[in-house]
């Protein structure tokens, strides 16, 4: 079974997150902290994918990027109800697309979003929750 | 890498759509045993510094096919049309009924295909 991590400050975008996720299979782990987020990030090894909600209190979803980045290159599909938090206006919006994004493992997800839409972004990063009884 | 699963040709396409600076939280992008679908909006990400024109449409889509493994590729796109042998701008979504056929890139063919619900892909 796969396990996706979501992280956002908004109880129900989690709460929606792991349901929906969890009936297709995943197991999912919630983090409504950033900080407890990237303590998950960096010690555990049986996350597949993250979940990142750009604007949360405390530590953004690109600085948590960043910060687990170097040690665990998962998949991350970034979510944000401000289509301009990807702006090329912004030089760090430039910098982690250039260096971090092209590598064809990261994704976007805009607020407020369809259910198909999320499972398709997770497939198309990690593959159905049973890989092997998909196939 | 040398794509072998729909994982890799999804990952490849991600990669293509970084290098042309495309929006993808407005982008869906599917593959299913090589089959590759792409459904929304196709646009440059906000503050680019040029707009999105019909010959690099064409470039993305070429350079989709080129992908080891894919198929073929179907797009829905809500504000381009493949229309008299090139892409053009469509603000406006494609009423219901148009968007039943869309445009297809055969890669073992080289030829575009429309198919129809029916499913008889006609040139």
């Amino acid at each position: 079974m796969k396990t996706i991590l979501s992280v956002d400050d908004e109880l129900m975008i989690l709460e929606c997150i792991r349901d929906a996720l969890s009936l297709k299979g995943y197991h999912v782990l919630t983090a409504g902290d950033p900080r407890e987020a990237l303590e998950m990030l960096t010690t555990r090894t049986d996350i597949h994918l993250a979940i990142l909600d750009i604007k949360m209190p405390g530590m953004s979803g690109f600085e948590l990027y960043r910060a687990f980045r170097k040690q665990n290159r998962i998949p991350v599909l970034f979510l944000t109800a401000y289509p301009k938090s990807f702006n090329m206006k912004s030089d760090e919006v430039v910098s982690m697309w250039q260096d971090e994004f092209a590598d064809g493992t990261t994704d976007i997800m805009y607020k407020p979003f369809d259910l198909d839409v999320l499972f398709e972004k997770v497939e198309g990063l990690i593959g159905p929750a049973e890989e092997d009884r998909a196939e | 890498m040398t794509p072998r699963n729909d994982l890799d040709i999804c990952r490849e396409i991600r990669r293509i759509m970084v290098k042309h600076w495309i929006d993808m939280g407005r982008l869906s992008v599917r593959s299913q045993k090589g089959n590759v679908m792409l459904y929304g909006n196709l646009r440059r990400i906000e503050g680019a510094q040029t707009a999105l024109i019909p010959p690099l449409v064409d470039e993305i889509i070429s350079q989709i096919r080129r992908i080891q493994g894919c198929r073929m590729v179907r797009t829905y796109f809500e504000n381009w049309k493949y229309e008299d042998g090139g892409w053009r701008r469509s603000e406006q979504a494609a009423p219901r009924e148009e968007q039943r056929l869309h445009h297809v890139h055969d890669p073992l063919r080289q030829e575009r295909l429309f198919i129809p619900d029916d499913g008889k892909a006609t040139l």
